[in-house]
């Protein structure tokens, strides 16, 4: 039992011996990512870095707030969950549901009041960078 | 200006904290670090835990009303001990006064720095931030008022304590700047940073403190939780909780002291009202002092106020019509445990996220139970696999996929990683490791830090 003990101390102070150099490396790395990733990330509005980290999909909420007024309900047709719970912190207090049982991406229907009498009024395409969104609003 | 008025309401957590900290007349021989390190703790969970009451009480939130309490408080405080205000002291030897500790002390303060950098660089980016965490903060912000459709529409069956810490901030900031409150996460880093270093002190020297607190915060994965794109999460402030809560429960079983154990249970009440698994670390954490204690009264009467504050919880959950917990499912899939064993091995051993933690922790767990161990050493050990054993049970119970739910390892080994580091450490001065590399013994230390300079 004690030829074990030892054993596993001079494992552990190994071990050890190596952490304190690996974490000072990656700390040093760390603080390069200054210069390397984030000068590209400090020139940025909010609203470019909101864009940068979500892409098409922030420019989708975008529409959609465009598009829609506070006391609107939408329905995200969408199998991209993302989508939705963005739009969900994004556009509160409109409120937002989600229809994961579809092919498309990105397709929002804007209720005004409630779906099943509502008639179709106009379906908002909107080109943003090459990428088309689609959004059908409701009366 | 936003970031300016976000710091103020850390401040203003912090003040809250020292006056509740001063009025229950806790930690009078503690430093300076510990001081506001648990302080900032203790505003952060009172002030959630105050609107939520105000909320009950149909009180407005109002940011002068909801302060108002307190400066009552302060200004009673300060006309009683107008003539004994003295600030924490300080030991002579905790001064820097040896290269290699003046050099890991710069680097901890860049890891802070760092990470403070990287939380106010972008806006919310985490996915549960924006799902769950700092929805619940917005949408209440802009509801002003907690209902069940509310909780409904957030889906979430998390308790509020944290989410209303952020919403109080957007009261105090004026707007909902979710960049700004981002800066909440490299604050409780730093304090995670400045409890451990204080717990570690009490164990070895200077320099081996500082070490450990280097190792600690240069961890990648709390780095990332500090502010590195998982900034807005629970799970650094549960880490948080759940560190000062062992520490000041091994502080409680060496020196048994009625105004700490009052302090330990309003934080641990702030503890399970952070997230759901602070549910079962409490009660562990309760069953194992009231097992290694030796004033069974106090802590029993500690725990019985916990329980009645769990209760009370549970029932405000159902007044708000919370969604269904899975800790209350009873369907335990055992198919799932291979899934679950070789994910957490998997994460164990992840060097890219944890470095050396978990590997080393490991090792030191087996020389705990062939070697001769002080009752804190099991204590320790005791909580963290009994939470572990926690976390396989609910993924056993949950009724979802195994293999993407089991993703979440990383996030759940963050709450109990500084436990872990200080396990190692308390295993290492047991085996009398540490003690070679120490320019001083613990206990001249202790017997230094009761006299103030």
């Amino acid at each position: 039992m004690n030829k074990i003990k030892s054993t596993l101390k001079i494992v552990v102070i190994f071990l050890i011996l190596i952490w304190i150099p690996f974490n000072g490396m990656r700390t040093m790395y760390n603080l390069s990512k200054i210069y390397t990733e984030e000068m590209a990330w400090i020139r940025l509005s909010d609203e470019e870095k909101r864009e940068k980290l979500f892409e098409d999909r922030y420019i989708f909420i975008q529409m959609i707030d465009e598009e829609t007024k506070i006391s609107d309900s939408i329905n995200i047709n969408s199998q991209d969950g993302m989508v939705y719970y963005l739009a969900r912190y994004y556009l509160y207090p409109k409120k937002i549901y989600w229809n994961s049982q579809v092919r498309t991406n990105y397709y929002a229907t804007f209720d005004k009041n409630n779906i099943s009498e509502s008639v179709m009024n106009r379906t908002v395409v909107r080109k943003v960078k090459g990428k088309e969104f689609k959004g059908v609003l409701y009366k | 200006m936003s970031l300016l008025l976000s710091f103020v309401s850390i401040v203003i957590f912090t003040a809250i904290g020292l006056s509740v900290i001063t009025v229950l007349k806790a930690l009078k021989k503690s430093s300076i670090i510990e001081k506001l390190s648990l302080a900032f703790g203790v505003g952060v969970g009172v002030v959630g835990i105050q609107m939520l009451i105000f909320q009950l009480l149909n009180i407005q939130w109002d940011v002068r009303v909801l302060l108002f309490p307190w400066i009552l408080i302060t200004f009673f405080l300060l006309v009683k001990n107008h003539q004994n205000v003295t600030l924490p002291y300080k030991t002579k030897n905790d001064l820097l006064t040896d290269k290699i500790s003046l050099l890991i002390f710069i680097s901890i303060l860049l890891l802070i720095a760092f990470t403070t950098f990287e939380a106010l660089m972008r806006p919310l980016s985490s996915w549960d931030g924006f799902a769950t965490w700092l929805l619940k903060a917005k949408v209440f912000y802009v509801s002003d008022t907690i209902n069940s459709e509310i909780i409904r529409y957030t889906e979430s069956d998390y308790p509020l304590t944290l989410g209303l810490a952020i919403t109080f901030m957007y009261k105090v900031i004026g707007s909902l700047n979710d960049k700004a409150v981002l800066l909440l996460y490299p604050t409780f880093y730093a304090a995670l940073g400045g409890m451990f270093y204080v717990n570690c002190r009490k164990l070895t020297s200077r320099k081996v403190a500082l070490l450990a607190t280097f190792l600690l915060l240069s961890t990648q994965n709390l780095i990332r939780h500090g502010g590195r794109y998982e900034a807005g999460l629970a799970d650094l402030p549960l880490s948080f909780y759940f560190f000062t809560l062992v520490s000041l429960g091994l502080t409680q079983l060496r020196k048994q002291d009625r105004a700490s154990l009052i302090l330990i249970t309003l934080f641990a009440i702030i503890t399970f009202t952070i997230k759901n698994e602070g549910i079962p670390f409490v009660i562990i954490y309760s069953i194992a002092t009231l097992f290694f204690t030796t004033r069974k009264r106090n802590h029993v009467l500690s725990t019985l106020l916990i329980g009645a504050a769990i209760l009370s919880w549970e029932s405000v959950k159902r007044v708000y019509q919370f969604p269904h917990n899975i800790f209350l499912s009873t369907n335990i899939e055992t198919y799932k445990l291979p899934h679950i064993f070789s994910a957490l091995l998997n994460e164990l051993i992840n060097v890219q996220n944890w470095s050396g933690l978990w590997i080393v922790f490991m090792i030191t767990t087996i020389l705990c139970l062939i070697s001769k161990k002080s009752y804190q050493t099991i204590f320790i050990y005791i909580v963290i696999y009994a939470q572990l054993c926690v976390y396989v049970i609910i993924f056993l119970v949950a009724g979802s996929n195994v293999v993407e739910h089991v993703k979440i390892f990383d996030r759940l080994l963050i709450h109990l990683a500084p436990i872990a580091l200080l396990a190692m450490l308390l295993t290492l001065k047991d085996l009398k490791i540490i003690n070679k590399f120490d320019n001083k013994s613990t206990e001249q230390y202790i017997q230094l830090s009761k006299k103030p300079h």
